[in-house]
């Protein structure tokens, strides 16, 4: 190996292979995988789908469903007695007057957080008003502030028993992998067919989607209290209640704050996702109408009412974790503010009560969607031919060779003839080899494999890689990060997916996630290194950040629909704006916890800057990157399946034409099949990491 | 009937828990029987530990870092289940108590100052300090008044509205120790209560702690690295290795009588003087000795050689009177600057 080369401590460590496998793994890997090429190539039907007998999976779920709908009655109960909490804080807020809720939720909002993010709550309120939009907010509110609290309490529940009884933990956290990775339209459908339409379904579906972070963040708190601290408690003669409750979860209290932020952000962005099977006068509702009615202005003055609701809720839940801790020490002034608000709360909400005013917003203050409206379709016209060529550009150069290949892309092409591509086709196999055997004997055999698997890739297209060379490929690799089980779990997966007959919607899937993904980590590394580097861009990088991470997905969907119409490469863009969020945090957080030591050391042995970076902090850094675009493989999934509502094909589609067609078999099947990809992707990262999990990462 | 009763008390982590039963049986256990058993892949953090201690006795568990102090205190409190052997509080056996009952014990018999202080973050110092009855549900005001006098006990008085983390080390483990009093206990168990203090204030707590065993009398089990405090406190001491007590004795047992090497090494910087009684080094009674030299200024035959020294500031011989007042010998200035200097 040359001496420029990195080399990564962390993806050649731990397996328990004999050495001789170990020294020969790649060299072997590559044969098999030049000879199952040269296998496809000779007999092309063994890699047709259509010749495989598949699994009726889908029927099977269905039939399964049909005898479940015997529960049909107790659980329309269940959901009835759920919306009710629902309905009543919905019929509350639309009935009190606008100044006494505005007042009570500032307030609120002081009480538990401090000055700050009382100041953006009433900030986003008054977008709230000036935009006419009040009304749908409350509800909006009223559906999130319902499924925070149920999906609170019961995660809180749950985590402690699953702390408290280790049996259970081993079926909760896998089943919080399925939960978080199954994309929410596939267990909306089955809903569907229990509660029937409705509010009670989102509030289901939206607590289902967002008790994991609560649990998850209850275990890890509950398991990181000190064991001393417990035994203080025993040793106290606290009964085991006693123990949790004075000692365990206020130690742990922090942590499941944090829980508690990324539930209710989980809920909101559910509840607006919701909106699609049962909304009504929810603002959720608003958004989707407008776009499907290519109101512009409206879905963009609609959409930042969510952005500014997620805003305000962020803001005031990530607050509330220091603010109103027990060993904060409140200042004397704000104790003071506290009761100047309390009061006036109260004095309002009686003016209010002996009024009954009419407040009515002055009409030139109001935000109207028509003027947002006329400057957006200007812009638009405008640059109409440019953003068709990005589009276009983008597309044929980088898009169709990942999905279709570039053989098929020669072929197709019209100055080449059938005989002109085979012959061409060959130099190219043989020009490749070549490479391969020098890749093996200058550099290792490993890189020599991975150049065979990715010329494969972009020759064959990831949707026409025949599907046993891609369950080698992944096997292989996880073979050699994970060990033996790993392997078996990467190769049941993919033959799970292979015979229940996704496999084509999965290599779409795979293809566009796989191509936000490149594209983030080409984007987004930079700007994080630059974050880690800079004191200018890193005040800017991580507000924007925050920022982006609180929005619920379906909003990412607006500007670049409007921008560029539905298709492949509108879902990609969605796909890569979201997923380049973790990207970014986690190269700036790798390369600022590099230790300041290690960096003085290189220093001082006489290192360039540059070699500083790539000799220390980058190899110090890699696990978190690596975490980091784990991360960025699960956020891309997520976006992948709404951006399904933009025309994008794949796992994604089919879910979401299984939501409209009322087929839970086929909906849950594909989303099954979304989640083993997401699970399998974080194992095998992780397998390269050692380092955090899944529940730890965020 | 003793106190506190640990009978062949084993603690062994790990896998091949059934691997030390058959020791359990044989009796004595010898260092070597132990280390085959670590061999063997068993951690074994106490082997057949067996000590008594009485009403008003304070037992010292002395032994390097990993010696299993720590395990053995942790049996007795039952934080951990000992793997074998028993342990009797007031002829009751422990380990076979119900959880409600055990809860009983430690809310009224057991009080434990712990190693790493185990403060809980978010209640400040007097809200540590009245926990233990706070879940026994004592009313605010008792508990609060009780809190407080335990903190000016230890001399945090003015600091009662801290939180843990405003505080330094050795502030931390005093609130420990006031914790650990607050309900009263008959057994008090310490693990290395003093470690994280400065010298001075050290030595103040260990005097303030043997001036309060003289009053409580208290049945105590502490556990510590430093020979001077184990000496300074100490009816008796254990010392431990390996798992294993080598040698249990009085102070002076330990110093002057080390049963092997290791225990003399422990004790190699203590000055003899320190714990060596008069009668051992005094000279029997001969002709010279002016038997009619009043006895009110004679020293006692069990009196340590250090608090011996300031009887020769104006005299270089002394009479030396045995338990009953009789005189059994004389000790001389010269003598006992022969006897330093040997040492
Ligand atoms: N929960 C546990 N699991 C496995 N081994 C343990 C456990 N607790 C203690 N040990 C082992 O038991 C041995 C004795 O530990 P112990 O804590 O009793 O030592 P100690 O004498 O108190 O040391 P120190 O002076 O450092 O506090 C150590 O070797 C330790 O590694
Ligand atoms: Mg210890």
């Amino acid at each position: 190996m040359s001496d420029r080369a990195i080399n990564f401590p962390s993806l050649v460590n731990n397996n328990k292979m004999g050495s001789a496998i170990r020294e020969y793994y790649w060299a072997i890997a590559s044969g098999i995988l030049v000879l199952l090429i040269c296998v496809h190539q000779q007999f092309p039907g063994i890699s047709q789908i259509e010749n495989l007998t598949l699994l009726p999976v889908g029927r099977w779920i269905d039939a399964v469903f049909s005898v479940l709908l015997v529960l049909k009655p107790v659980l329309q109960i269940v959901g009835q007695i759920v919306s009710f909490a629902y309905e009543q804080l919905a019929l509350l807020l639309q009935a009190l007057p606008i100044p006494f809720t505005l007042i009570a939720l500032v307030s609120a909002a002081f009480f538990l957080a401090g000055t700050g993010p009382a100041v953006v709550v009433l900030g986003v309120l008054m977008y709230c008003i000036a935009s006419g939009y009040w009304s749908q907010s409350m509800t909006t509110l009223a559906l999130a502030v319902v499924a925070i609290v149920y999906s609170s309490i019961i995660g809180f529940w749950v985590g402690v028993l699953g702390h408290r009884r280790p049996f259970l933990r081993s079926w909760i956290e896998p089943a919080l992998d399925v939960m978080q990775t199954m994309p929410t339209f596939a267990y909306l459908i089955p809903l569907l067919l229990f509660f029937g339409f409705g509010p009670s379904v989102g509030l289901i579906a939206s607590v289902i989607f967002a008790a994991p972070p609560m649990i998850r963040n209850t275990m890890l708190g509950l398991r990181m209290v000190p064991s001393a601290i417990s035994e203080v408690a025993l040793m106290a003669g606290a009964t085991p209640w006693q123990r949790l409750w004075l000692a365990e979860v206020p130690t742990a209290r922090s942590q499941i704050m944090i829980g508690l932020n990324q539930t209710t952000m989980a809920a909101f962005s559910m509840v607006i996702v919701a909106a699609l099977i049962g909304g009504f006068n929810d603002i959720g509702w608003e958004v989707l109408s407008s776009i499907r009615q290519a109101r512009v202005g409206d879905s963009i003055v609609t959409g930042m009412v969510i952005v500014l609701l997620a805003v305000a809720l962020d803001r005031v839940t990530i607050a509330a974790i220091s603010h109103s801790s027990p060993t904060a020490k409140i200042p004397q002034r704000e104790r003071f503010l506290r009761w100047a608000l309390a009061i006036l709360t109260v004095l309002i909400g009686m003016w209010c009560l002996v009024y009954r005013p009419e407040v009515s917003w002055p009409d030139s203050w109001a935000i109207s969607a028509q003027g947002v409206d006329e400057w957006l379709s200007g812009f638009i016209t405008k640059y109409a031919s440019t953003l068709a060529e990005i589009k276009a550009t983008f597309f044929f150069y980088f898009l169709l060779p990942l999905k279709i290949g570039v053989g098929k892309l020669l072929a197709g092409s019209q100055m080449a003839t059938q005989q002109y591509y085979q012959m061409n086709a060959a130099y190219l196999i043989v020009a490749l080899l070549g490479i391969s055997v020098l890749l093996a004997i200058a550099v290792s055999t490993r890189a020599s494999f991975w150049f065979m698997f990715a010329s494969a890739t972009l020759y064959f297209g990831l949707t026409g890689l025949p599907w046993f060379v891609m369950t080698f490929a992944v096997s292989a690799l996880a073979f050699h990060l994970g060990g033996r089980r790993l392997a078996a779990f990467a190769a049941l997966v993919l033959g799970f997916i292979l015979l229940t007959g996704q496999w084509e919607s999965a290599s779409i899937s795979i293809y566009i996630c796989g191509a936000g993904v490149i594209i983030s980590i080409l984007i987004g590394t930079p700007i994080g290194i630059l974050a880690a580097k800079s004191h200018f861009v890193a005040p800017i990088v991580r507000p924007v950040c925050d920022f982006f991470q609180s929005i619920p997905l379906f909003v990412f969907l607006i500007p670049v629909l409007m921008l560029f119409g539905v298709g492949d490469f509108t879902g990609l863009l969605a796909i890569v704006a979201y997923s380049i969020i973790p990207i970014v945090r986690y190269t700036e957080e790798g390369l600022r916890q590099v230790p300041e030591v290690q960096r003085e050391a290189a220093i001082a042995c006489g290192c360039t800057p540059r070699q500083v970076f790539l000799n220390v902090e980058l190899p110090a850094a890699m696990p978190v990157l690596l975490l980091g675009i784990n991360q960025a493989v699960l956020f891309s999934l997520a976006m992948l399946a709404i951006a399904s509502l933009v025309g994008t094909a794949g796992l994604g589609q089919t879910i979401y034409v299984a939501l409209s067609k009322n087929q839970p078999g086929i909906g849950l099947l594909a989303g099954i099949c979304m989640a083993l990809i997401g699970i399998l992707a974080d194992r095998i990262l992780r397998a390269s990491t050692r380092l955090g999990t899944l529940s730890e990462a965020n | 009937m003793p106190k506190l009763e640990c009978k062949n008390v084993w603690k062994v982590y790990g896998s091949r828990p059934e691997a030390y039963s058959g020791l359990v049986r044989q009796g004595r256990v010898q260092p070597d029987d132990i280390r085959k058993l670590r061999e063997s892949g068993a951690i074994i953090a106490a082997a057949d530990v067996s000590f008594d201690v009485n009403v008003g006795e304070i037992l010292v568990l002395m032994g390097l870092s990993g010696s299993g102090k720590s395990t053995v205190l942790r049996c007795i409190s039952q934080l951990v289940q000992p793997s074998a052997g028993t342990i009797r509080l007031d002829g009751e056996c422990l380990s076979s108590m119900s959880p409600s009952d055990l809860v009983e014990v430690r809310r009224h018999k057991m009080g434990m100052v712990f190693q790493n202080f185990g403060l809980l973050p978010h209640l400040t110092v007097v809200e540590n300090v009245e926990f233990p009855l706070k879940v026994q549900r004592t009313a605010l005001a008792v508990r609060r008044e009780r809190a407080l006098e335990m903190v000016a006990l230890v001399g945090l008085a003015g600091k009662e509205n801290a939180y843990p983390y405003e505080l330094s080390g050795g502030q931390q483990q005093r609130v420990g120790i006031a914790r650990s009093l607050a309900s009263e206990p008959d057994l008090w168990l310490l693990d290395e209560p003093f470690s994280a203090l400065d010298p001075l204030i050290r030595r103040q707590l260990q005097e303030e702690f043997l001036r309060l065993q003289r009053d409580l009398k208290k049945t105590i089990v502490f556990v510590t690295h430093d020979i001077m405090e184990a000496l300074r406190v100490g009816d008796r001491i254990a010392i431990m290795k390996d798992g294993l007590i080598v040698q249990i004795g009085t102070p002076q047992d330990i110093v002057l009588n080390p049963v092997n090497e290791y225990v003399a090494r422990f004790t190699a910087e203590v000055p003899r003087y320190r714990v060596q009684k008069v009668g051992c080094i005094m000279e029997g009674l001969s002709g010279d000795l002016n038997v009619s030299a009043d006895l009110s200024t004679a020293l006692s035959c069990d009196m340590a050689v250090e608090d011996a020294f300031e009887h020769f500031r104006d005299r270089d011989r002394v009479p030396v009177v045995d338990a009953d007042g009789r005189l059994v010998g004389q000790l001389t200035a010269s003598r006992i600057v022969n006897h330093l200097a040997k040492n």
